[in-house]
């Protein structure tokens, strides 16, 4: 009678021990998603404030840099070029009083000095808004800016554009260009290459730009790394123009370790929308 | 890690039968099995666990609990099974899993927890544990038939916690990123 007790009270206690462990961990295992889903969607909400801030703050100081030097442009292109080019005109008249060989000689570099001053401003101006982007797109601005690296002659520049029948909306194609310009000056002005090649293509709905160059570069932890820091400003601006444009950025090497590469993932623009 | 635990139980309980042939091989097998089944569990959560004391600590315990299971090997009563190191065991690998559960509920990481293979493998080892917690304890206490009558309780949780091992391995190839594919889905771009 007592063994019977007994084990009858052993077995109860096996019973109502795994059944209390096992509703334990379910418990504890419920608890833990239930109190994760909540901390997430928190998060998410956060998290989603924080973008749409974040992309506010840019859109606007980015829009207000490409106001400002739009304006620029078109002050410089409109107003100093015709008041530089009506004062060589004065200077013309104003030397007749002069013997022959000074007003010559006066003419000559006034107007070499003015000439090169026109150049110099219409320069200021193209580099601000280039007008081949905003009349002809990405590829012709590229190709014109990478005609001037090689006209320079110290680093042989090339670009090929594979698919690029559907252009970028022109907000798209200007960040995209500042982003390539930066990179570029970046490469000519740390990297001593030799050569630099970039090269286009689409994918599912994604662009990609890629730019080639054997000199020093960088990879995607110093890139992180500079961003992070005080210093690379022109960096930090690539970061804030690939989120933006909701792309990705990617630094790395060759796998032969020969060259640095630098890889830009867009999303192409919905076709539906306006 | 997980997959080679997995198997060589498989055939560890498998040949049980060979392997437990008198007294001392049988306490040999049982010992060595809660040995190795401890080192294996507290693996997966050795790496899983971000905190670098914590982790210090689990080598501690686990070193102290590896020279009480040799004391207990030569001077431990033996009955049936090594009632008191699978208790240890169970208490110990609990410990850790609520402190895995912890950390992750400290630090969310943005993805949902079904996404961490970590997540399964702790809710089987758990139920495995908690379910033949009990069978294991009073196996040396209850009569022999009884035993043999309710053991299939250790079985349940062992296929519980295979299942989800199983969905743990599947979620772990799914969620962990290929560079090889990530690199196919570029489109050609010079030189590549």
């Amino acid at each position: 009678m007592f063994l019977l007790q007994a084990n009858t009270s052993t077995t109860t206690a096996l019973f109502l021990g795994t059944i209390g462990m096992l509703v334990l961990t379910i418990g504890l295992v419920v608890f833990i998603i239930m109190h994760q889903r909540r901390v997430q969607r928190f998060q998410q909400k956060l998290q989603q404030m924080e973008i749409e801030q974040q992309k506010m703050m840019l859109n606007a100081s980015i829009k207000m840099q490409e106001e400002e030097r739009q304006r620029l442009a078109a002050d410089l292109h409109d107003d100093a070029g015709p008041l530089l080019a009506t004062a060589r005109l004065y200077l013309n008249e104003n030397l007749v009083n002069q013997d022959k060989v000074h007003q010559l000689q006066s003419i000559f570099q006034a107007r070499q000095i003015i000439d090169d001053t026109i150049q110099l401003i219409r320069n200021i101006s193209h580099d601000l808004m280039p007008p081949t982007l905003k009349n002809f797109g990405l590829e012709s601005a590229i190709n014109d800016l990478f005609q001037k690296i090689s006209g320079s002659g110290t680093v042989n520049a090339s670009q090929r554009f594979h698919d690029y029948k559907d252009r970028l909306k022109p907000e798209k194609e200007l960040l995209v260009f500042r982003i390539v310009q930066e990179l570029i000056n970046n490469i000519l002005k740390h990297s001593n290459s030799s050569f630099i090649h970039l090269t286009q293509n689409v994918h599912a709905d994604k662009f990609y730009l890629r730019i080639h160059h054997d000199g020093r570069g960088i990879v995607q932890s110093d890139f992180e790394k500079l961003n992070k820091s005080n210093i690379g400003l022109g960096l930090k601006n690539i970061g804030s123009r690939i989120r933006l444009l909701q792309g990705e950025i990617l630094f790395e090497k060759d796998i032969s370790q020969t060259y640095y590469k630098v890889t830009i993932e867009v999303p192409k623009d919905d076709p539906y929308s306006s | 890690m997980i997959a080679i635990y997995s198997l060589t139980f498989f055939f560890v309980v498998l040949f049980e039968n060979l392997l437990t042939t008198d007294s001392f091989s049988k306490r040999l097998y049982y010992q060595s099995f809660t040995f190795f089944e401890y080192l294996f569990f507290t693996g997966v959560f050795w790496f899983a666990i971000k905190n670098v004391n914590i982790r210090k600590v689990i080598i501690i315990i686990s070193i102290a609990f590896s020279i009480f299971q040799i004391v207990y090997f030569f001077t431990g009563k033996f009955k049936r099974i090594d009632s008191l190191p699978i208790g240890i065991e169970t208490i110990l690998i609990l410990i850790y899993i609520f402190y895995f559960f912890y950390e992750q509920i400290k630090e969310p990481k943005g993805k949902h927890l079904s996404e961490n293979y970590c997540f399964w493998f702790a809710i089987g080892i758990l139920i495995y544990l908690s379910g033949s917690f009990f069978i294991n304890i009073l196996a040396n206490v209850m009569e022999k038939h009884e035993i043999i009558k309710y053991w299939y309780l250790t079985y349940i949780a062992d296929i519980i916690k295979n299942i989800f091992i199983a969905i743990g391995l599947f979620v772990m190839a799914r969620h962990t990123p290929n560079p090889e594919k990530i690199k196919k889905s570029l489109p050609y771009l010079d030189m590549n």
